[in-house]
């Protein structure tokens, strides 16, 4: 997407998609100012009932990742994650699903922005679910904001922290 | 063949138990972190662990069993999100046969997995 020279936003983009493709066998596409017009439809429709999870990053950087996304896109993936869903996915079961995919995004991203170079540690994720986008606190003021569109709907990242000079 | 699967998350371990079953695993037990895969270790013949949990991580549940003979030299992966080149290299020397960085393919789950086995 669009990150230009910014080495911190690409290694969080392509962690992203790495983690989506590998994990839920989906694609993403930008939202913003590269994406193609069929994306940006999506981002028109309000996400009333969201579902976020946050991993700490403990160490050699200090902040968090906070992954946002509607009910319906939980539940999406979810099912392609767990393979063959018998029954109906319960809330706690979605959220657990979110914080990992939360904490193989931070992971692959931390492997993809230190590059191997250095050992890293994440902490236990927290997780949640909130009436609007807007109630999500990323534990402070976002470095990097990533918005995606998945499968018709909007999946949000954010990234707080400091120690991840781009 | 008995094998443990050992990560907090429940996600993570039914991507994990879904892999090794379409591969013919079908002998398979969780556990949530390394304290309660201590007390699962019964005629356990393969061990996938995750580093990073609450109570007992990956690496001192490795450690554990490593000086415990009665555990014998079951074999080890460890399936995990660091991929720094000194946490592998920390792993193997506590006694890990193998390491798997999240996220991974059902493909490189199972042959690093034949790869322990047979090796
Ligand atoms: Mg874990």
């Amino acid at each position: 997407m669009g990150c230009d020279q910014n080495r911190r936003c690409a290694a969080l983009s392509s962690a992203l998609s790495q983690s989506l493709e590998t994990l839920a066998f989906v694609e993403i596409m930008p939202l913003g100012e590269d994406a193609p017009p069929e994306a940006e439809l999506i981002e028109l429709h309000p996400r009333n009932e969201v579902f976020w999870a946050s991993i700490p990053l403990v160490r050699p950087a200090s902040g968090g990742l906070t992954v946002v996304l509607s009910r319906e896109l939980a539940a999406m993936l979810t099912d392609q994650i767990y393979g063959f869903l018998e029954e109906e996915p319960t809330e706690s079961m979605l959220l657990d699903a979110v914080a990992e995919l939360a904490n193989v995004i931070s992971g692959q991203f931390m492997n993809n922005f230190l590059e191997g170079s250095s050992s890293f540690e994440l902490g236990v994720p927290f997780k949640g679910t909130s009436s609007k986008d807007s109630n999500v606190d990323p534990g402070g003021t976002a470095i990097e904001r990533l918005d995606y569109a998945v499968e018709g709907h909007k999946l949000t990242v954010l990234l707080v922290g400091d120690g991840l000079e781009a | 063949m008995k094998v443990l699967v050992v990560d907090d998350s429940a996600t993570m371990r039914r991507i994990i138990v879904n892999n090794l079953q379409t591969a013919g695993y079908e002998d398979i037990v969780q556990a949530g972190n390394g304290l309660e895969a201590l007390s699962n270790m019964a005629g356990v013949e393969l061990i996938l662990t995750d580093w990073n949990m609450p109570v007992m991580d990956g690496l001192s549940l490795v450690k554990e069993i490593r000086k415990n003979p009665a555990f014998g030299n079951v074999p080890i992966v460890m399936v995990t999100t660091e991929g720094a080149q000194e946490e592998v290299i920390e792993a193997l020397k506590q006694g890990v046969n193998d390491y798997i960085v999240k996220p991974f393919s059902k493909q490189t789950l199972i042959e690093k997995v034949e790869k322990v086995i047979n090796g």
